[in-house]
């Protein structure tokens, strides 16, 4: 038992942890979808570029000014993503916002080999999460055990924030009805503005823990995470936050089950297998609410 | 007695907790012309919709010409929020998708018109003619079904002469002035060779001349091609003018039936468009 | 008149069936030709005409059209008589000799009689009409095959050309769907893998096929189909998956349906990585000695015929249906249209030449590995078809070479470091094209947003109108 255990632990925790860190992306990409009706593909790719901040930053400061500098910097990349490439294409149709979304993922990839040479980037160590960590017989990083603690407190922060504040409503106001709350006289572009600050914010921690368990930054080392945690959102419903957390640990602990079953090789293809089944069976996911068109 | 066109029987169309259609029973017969009236938001467009499949009734039966064509019984979660009271009928269940039910001759316009937009006046009324093409994709992609093609033109060309629309066809369609768009759709129905042609209140933002000119228009159109009419409609002067009867609905509910004279004179339906006074 | 056109029509199709076929089957033949001239001559004996006959089999086996033609010249040379072996013998090696040019005048009459019948049946009065750009469309093959004999097949020029026409060929057939069906589909790249690896798998040739496929005792497949049945078969491969998922993913919403095919892309491409199915894919390794094209004429002519079937079956009632829905969904469905078989022929016809697509760029770049086929290749292909106009064919094939030649031949100066006198530019070093480029396009989704072409297309009569002197004073300009 105690050997099934060691043995299996490692894969579990592992599960665990990166499923926290899909959940923080995660969150990012629900929360846009659920006020602007877009899938922000350039989301997984400023999740990235926090990870190069950081990787640049800290070669030359001390940590407790990269660290908070790095999240600074992140979020203003993330609302002026928004500013100029999403808000002039408010009226235009939901497909040509998409796919300025896809040129700004384009841009940043491109923009990151550029600056780093393609070559891959190791992540700089931080002391005491990056540090060894031994349980129930399992040796695992510290960062393992520290994501999902700090997800939750994070997650239980945010909806704190969404439920009591003003700000909060306006956000819940405008992903019901974007044309009525801009009638009411909400003020529409703050509250997006404000979305894509806590998202690229989310992003920004999510990268510090995810790269300090996998150590390597490439341009698009991003992109497939980025791409998971969207699965996650849908997963769990898109426009709901506890559902993109819960789709994130599920599909973050069902990934390394495949990988503890030597089919590491499927564990990409698996997440977007159980996208299509979910979105064939139920099309809202886990916490989605149906929306009737009108004719 | 005149052949059953169209029959509702017990149609309810529930959204949540919110039922738009209530236990809606009616007839329509063969030739004629039959008017669906009520307030805003008494639940027309939906019984429109159930009956051409974009909506399936919650519960409820749909004939048309004697054979069913959409039949339901509240489902899943729905059996706990029906309102209605009784939830085993009908027993049969019969779905049919919009298209099949414009194939089975059934045709509509639409209340918010919804033309093809980037499409010519003829191009929108082409494409209604595709629905009874005998060509497969590399027949019709080789020209090998010219003669049907040039068949569907000649259709839906002389549709356009119909409502008066020939000379404007290259132009875009929603390059139209508003009540000549209301037209094209009603080209673009008739071009689906439908036996029951239904029209989602048609004379919306027209003013007293045209919809004079469109009352005779719609028993031009019935006569010429043996249609059978049924419609939703504000205008109560054209109700009033063109319909053989008159239903009447609030809040979904059927409140009076009958003649239009009648129906007009029906205090239920005063107290239903003037509101009930304050006590 | 009309008899006599389609009686012309089938002539010159028949004509380019054997030419193809003829051209396309001389290299088998080629062995057998050796024996009989062997049978024929005393110098067969000859041991060094035996050693230069063994050298032209070996270079048929390695598959190197150069090395064959050389080993093979030598060969005959040594004969004496060498125009006197029998008049087929020498027709069969002319036909070698001149095997691509042949091919490609075979599909040259292919196009013609398939202009002509579509001439015939078109009844709706555009014979004329449909002439004179049939006509240019010819010159302008006629052009490029002469520009590239010219110039030279290898250089920068035509190789644009080359990978130009396979990329016009996959995003007219992604603005298939995106464009002219409203179906926001991410799958491309998924697509193009499963056409490139069919096309790859079933034409390595079977000597080769034990090197290829070394980690897997020379894998399952052991014969080899000729190019043009490959390139179908890849993209019947294609064409079958799209069928498979599309019955569930077409279901879905706009958005759900890009991220559920994009995720199918990612799923193909693990798939086709997978060891266990290495005796058929070679697993994480490349695929390689599989037919290639030497001349530019090969991806037009291929790339140029499935372009014109996908704007037959645009201008056909399909095409217009397929508009329809793109316009407006719940009308389109209340006029008759069964929207979910309609949004699969489109998904299928899409998919079928993003496989043929797939297949092409696999013989272009002679090697062919699934992990190229990321979804950055369907974004690239997708930013071609907003560049040229969603909903615009000639817009995406225009666009496919302009974004072909500027990614890979106008902006790479931008990657050198370059001095003026003794002053060292700034910026300029490797990676540096791809963000100017990637910059350009951000300007033309953001504030040109409607791409070259709009939706319209490029025609005679437009760019006559521009030209014309009386400017400005049309009636409907």
């Amino acid at each position: 038992m105690s050997d099934f255990i060691r043995a299996n632990l490692p894969y579990l925790l592992a599960g665990i942890s990166v499923g926290g860190q899909y959940a923080l992306i995660a969150i990012g990409y629900t929360m846009v979808y659920g006020i602007l009706r877009l899938i922000n593909f350039a989301h997984g790719d400023i999740f990235t570029v926090a990870a190069y901040l950081m990787v640049y930053m800290n070669a030359t400061m001390p940590l407790y000014i990269s660290l908070p500098l790095t999240a600074v910097i992140t979020v203003l990349l993330g609302f002026a993503v928004e500013r100029v490439a999403y808000k002039p294409l408010r009226d235009a149709p939901r497909m040509s916002i998409m796919i300025s979304a896809i040129g700004v993922s384009y841009l940043l990839q491109n923009l990151m080999w550029y600056v780093t040479g393609g070559l891959a980037k190791q992540y700089p160590v931080i002391p005491w999460i990056s540090s060894s960590v031994t349980l129930l017989g399992a040796t695992t990083k510290m960062v393992t055990l520290v994501t999902p603690v700090l997800t939750l407190v994070l997650v239980l922060l945010l909806t704190q924030l969404i439920r009591h504040t003003k700000i909060g409503m306006a956000m819940r106001a405008v992903s019901k009805d974007f044309e009525t709350s801009k009638l009411m006289g909400i003020k529409i572009n703050g509250v997006i503005s404000v979305t894509f600050v806590i998202g690229s914010f989310l992003a920004a921690v999510g990268s510090m823990l995810y790269f300090s368990n996998y150590t390597a930054v490439t341009p698009t080392a991003g992109a497939m995470p980025g791409l998971k945690a969207f699965v996650a959102a849908v997963f769990g419903g898109i426009g709901s936050i506890p559902g993109a957390v819960i789709g994130a640990f599920i599909i973050g602990i069902a990934e390394n089950i495949i990988k503890a079953m030597g089919l590491t090789t499927f564990s990409d293809a698996f997440t977007f297998a159980l996208l299509i089944i979910i979105l064939i069976f139920k099309p809202t996911g886990l916490f989605g609410e149906a929306v009737h068109e009108k004719v | 007695m005149a052949e059953r066109v169209l029959e509702l029987d017990r149609v309810t169309m529930q959204f949540g907790g919110v039922v738009a259609v209530d236990s809606l029973s009616m007839r329509v017969d063969r030739g004629e012309i039959v008017a669906l009236i009520g307030p805003n938001g008494a639940g027309k467009t939906t019984a429109f919709n159930c009956i051409t499949g974009v909506y399936t009734p919650t519960s409820g039966q749909v004939r048309y010409l004697g054979n069913l064509i959409i039949s339901n019984r509240p489902q899943g979660r729905m059996k706990e929020l029906y309102a209605g009271s009784d939830k085993a009928f009908p027993a049969e269940t019969v779905v049919n998708t919009p298209d099949r039910i414009t194939k089975m001759g059934i045709a509509r316009t639409f209340q918010n018109i919804r033309l093809f937009k980037t499409q010519t006046v003829f191009e929108n009324v082409l494409i209604a003619t595709h629905l009874h093409k005998t060509s497969n994709l590399f027949t019709a992609a080789f020209r090998l079904n010219y003669r049907e093609e040039q068949q569907m033109r000649r259709h839906a060309l002389e549709m356009l002469e119909v409502v008066g629309l020939a000379d404007l066809k290259d132009e875009k369609a929603t390059s139209l002035p508003y009540g000549k768009q209301r037209r094209l759709e009603i080209a673009r129905a008739l071009a689906t060779k439908p036996q029951l042609l239904l029209l989602d209140e048609p004379a919306a933002g027209m003013n007293p001349q045209e919809t004079d000119d469109l009352g005779r228009f719609i028993t031009g159109i019935k006569n010429q091609f043996g249609l059978t009419v049924f419609l939703i409609e504000h205008h109560m002067d054209l109700v009033m003018d063109i319909s053989d009867r008159v239903y009447v609905i609030d809040f979904g509910k059927l409140i009076a039936h009958g003649v239009p004279e009648e129906v007009q004179d029906n205090p239920d339906v005063i107290t239903a468009y003037l509101g009930v006074e304050e006590e | 008149m009309k008899t006599v056109k389609i009686i012309l029509a089938a002539l010159l199709i028949l004509c380019a069936a054997v030419l193809v076929i003829a051209a396309e089957s001389s290299k088998d033949k080629l062995p057998g030709l050796l024996e009989r001239m062997d049978a024929q001559g005393a110098a067969a004996q000859d041991t060094k005409m035996q050693k230069a006959k063994d050298r032209v089999l070996d270079a048929l086996a390695e598959g190197s059209r150069e090395k064959v033609l050389r080993s093979l010249e030598r060969y005959l040379d040594g004969w004496p008589d060498r125009l006197d072996t029998g008049g087929t013998v020498a027709r069969e090696l002319f036909v070698y000799r001149n095997r691509p040019s042949l091919t490609a005048a075979g599909l040259f009459l292919l196009l013609a009689g398939a202009l002509l019948l579509g001439a015939v049946f078109d009844r709706t009065g555009k014979i004329r009409k449909a002439a004179l750009p049939a006509l240019l469309i010819g010159l302008l093959y006629a052009g490029v095959y002469i520009l590239e004999s010219v110039v030279g097949s290898g250089t920068m020029l035509i190789t644009v050309l080359k990978k130009g026409a396979i990329y016009a060929l996959v995003a007219v057939a992604m603005n298939l769907l995106n464009g002219f069906t409203g179906l926001f589909s991410l799958g491309q790249a998924g697509f193009m893998l499963i056409g490139a690896y069919t096309f790859a798998i079933f034409t390595i040739e079977t000597q080769s096929r034990a090197q290829v496929y070394q980690y897997y005792d020379g894998g399952l497949v052991q014969f080899a189909l000729p190019t043009l049945a490959a390139l179908a078969l890849a993209g019947a491969a294609a064409a079958f998956f799209a069928f498979l998922i599309g019955l569930p993913v077409l279901r879905l919403k706009s958005d759900y349906l890009a991220i559920a095919t994009l995720g199918f892309a990612e799923i193909i491409r693990a798939v086709f990585q997978y060891d266990g199915l290495g005796p058929i894919t070679n697993g994480s390794n490349l695929l390689r000695k599989y037919p290639t094209f030497d001349t530019v004429l090969f991806p037009f002519l291929v790339a140029g015929a499935c372009v014109a079937f996908i704007a037959l079956v645009i201008h056909s009632t399909y095409g217009r249906s397929f508009k329809a829905i793109r316009d407006d969904e719940v009308a389109a469905e209340a006029m008759g249209i069964n929207l979910f078989r309609h949004k699969q022929l489109a998904f299928v016809i899409s998919s079928f030449f993003a496989g043929v697509g797939g297949a092409l760029l696999a013989m272009y770049q002679t090697t062919v590995q699934a992990a190229a086929f990321t979804s950055a290749m369907t974004y690239e292909i997708l930013l071609i078809v907003v560049i040229g106009g969603m909903g615009s064919l000639t817009g995406s094939v225009m666009a496919s070479f302009l974004f072909i030649a500027a990614s890979e031949w106008w902006l790479r100066f931008l990657d050198n470091e370059q001095a003026i006198g003794s002053f060292q530019l700034p910026l300029m070093r490797s990676g540096f094209r791809m963000v100017v480029f990637s910059v350009i396009i951000m300007a033309v989704v953001l504030f040109y947003r409607r791409g070259i072409m709009g939706d319209k297309e490029l025609s005679l009569k437009r760019i006559a109108r521009r030209l014309s002197p009386r400017k400005g004073g049309g009636a409907n300009g």
